[in-house]
């Protein structure tokens, strides 16, 4: 009994050290072919999503996505966990010392509560700065190789 | 005593008293074991109750995200974006140039880069990755590789989270608090009913407030300055950028700085303290011509 006991913590503490699940902490990312910003997209993860790290090197963490394996940038990831409630509003890092605060300090609803009662503010102009700054990857991609940057 | 008000008042005393693992989680059991949580989220209030924020440092992307949104509606009502579309394109591929090549290539939901409407020459970042140069300084700057000597130094104050750092401690510290009564509030009503978002709030606009005090009044520290300098040499390198034209770009701000106490020069420290920091801690490859295809480009952003 006692060796079973032995051998059950023994496989347990394995395979929690092969476990490294990473979560998703940016709004969406792609999981790249190579540990390069303009790299192949091998498919989007979104936030919240947890994955299993393989790697890491160099600003950039190796992951598990179905069966394949990519790339993200490590700014992207966490290691603490994020919990998403169903009706999302306890979103938390459970992990971490902070662990509310990242779900109920600044957010959705508070920007929102904020939105009503900060008259100065122009949200419309931040909405505005948002949709027409977006450039695509393949853009900056082409615009860098265009200006002899990147080398 | 109401159930709401019984889990909220277990999520502090038994958060209290359960800095060892197991006692938290004998602690998670008892607030699960009323219904009102999961155990998940039980845990996760717990950690909440035992811990402090220990710095800027741990607010998540998401967070800055937020309070760089806010920020940047401060400082848009001020100075409004310019409505170019190529201007706005041609910005956002040089800015994203620098991006890709920098530490944190993704904020949460990306960088954003604009020319905003002022007399003033000056730049500023809020947290999260906006960035904006005012339509002055654009126009003082003679090449691409200068407008990006600029954005580099902002994007340096968002990598290195300067922004954030404006922010007390303080503050942080009354928004942990009110956080966690929010977010018992939530566990104990089951999301069913409204919760109070006031302290938070509250503490939102006061972070805001230091923030924006800061980026147009205050300035960061000298120390912050010259790192963002430093980290914008380096970027421009990584990119394929002339970093010389960073000490260009200060040059001129030198030779607007007697007399000018606004904008820039009222947040800045002086640009030839700059450059001599800059020489003594950076290694400057010699200086090179801007390629016909960077110059050519350049009409679109005047």
């Amino acid at each position: 009994m006692k060796r079973c006991i032995v051998a059950a913590i023994c496989m347990l503490a394995a395979s929690q050290a092969h476990a490294e699940p990473i979560w998703v902490q940016v709004r969406q990312s792609q999981v790249r072919s190579q540990p390069k910003f303009y790299a192949q997209s091998l498919g989007p993860v979104r936030y919240g999503e947890r994955l299993e790290k393989l790697s890491e090197d160099g600003g950039w963490v190796k992951v598990q996505l179905a069966a394949k394996q990519g790339y993200l940038p490590l700014s992207a990831v966490s290691q603490d966990q994020i919990v998403l409630s169903s009706a999302e509003l306890l979103k938390v890092r459970a992990d971490s010392a902070e662990v509310v605060l990242a779900g109920k300090g600044f957010s959705k609803e508070v920007e929102q509560r904020y939105r009503s009662e900060a008259s100065g503010s122009r949200y419309d102009l931040v909405d505005y700065v948002e949709q027409s700054s977006r450039v695509s990857p393949a853009e900056v991609q082409q615009f860098m190789k265009q200006g002899g940057l990147g080398k | 005593m109401s159930r709401r008000g019984l889990v909220t008042a277990m999520v502090f005393v038994l958060g209290t008293g359960c800095s060892h693992p197991g006692l938290q989680q004998m602690g998670a059991g008892v607030l699960a074991s009323t219904g009102y949580v999961t155990t998940d989220q039980a845990n996760g209030l717990l950690s909440a109750g035992t811990g402090l924020v220990k710095s800027q440092e741990d607010l998540t992307p998401e967070q800055e995200y937020y309070l760089g949104r806010a920020v940047s509606a401060s400082l848009l009502a001020k100075f409004p974006p310019r409505r170019s579309a190529p201007a706005s394109r041609y910005l956002n591929e040089i800015g994203m140039s620098l991006v890709s090549v920098s530490d944190t290539p993704e904020t949460f939901a990306g960088y954003r880069f604009a020319v905003v409407e002022s007399r003033e020459i000056n730049a500023f970042s809020a947290p999260g990755g906006f960035v904006y140069i005012s339509s002055a300084f654009v126009s003082e700057l003679p090449d691409e590789d200068a407008t990006a000597a600029v954005l580099a130094h902002e994007i340096a104050h968002v990598v290195k989270r300067h922004g954030i750092n404006a922010i007390s401690n303080a503050q942080l510290f009354s928004a942990l608090t009110e956080a966690s009564q929010a977010g018992a509030s939530i566990a104990a009503s089951k999301v069913s009913s409204p919760v109070n978002l006031g302290p938070i709030t509250g503490v939102f606009a006061e972070s805001v407030s230091g923030v924006v005090d800061t980026l147009l009044t205050k300035g960061f520290d000298r120390s912050q300055e010259y790192e963002a300098d430093l980290y914008a040499a380096e970027l421009l390198q990584r990119a394929g950028y002339d970093p010389n034209a960073l000490v260009r770009v200060l040059a001129i701000l030198e030779t607007h700085a007697k007399g000018e106490h606004d904008g820039w020069f009222a947040t800045h420290p002086r640009p030839a303290d700059r450059i001599e920091e800059l020489n003594s801690d950076f290694t400057f490859p010699p200086a090179t011509d801007v390629p016909a295809s960077r110059k050519a480009r350049f009409a679109a952003l005047k």
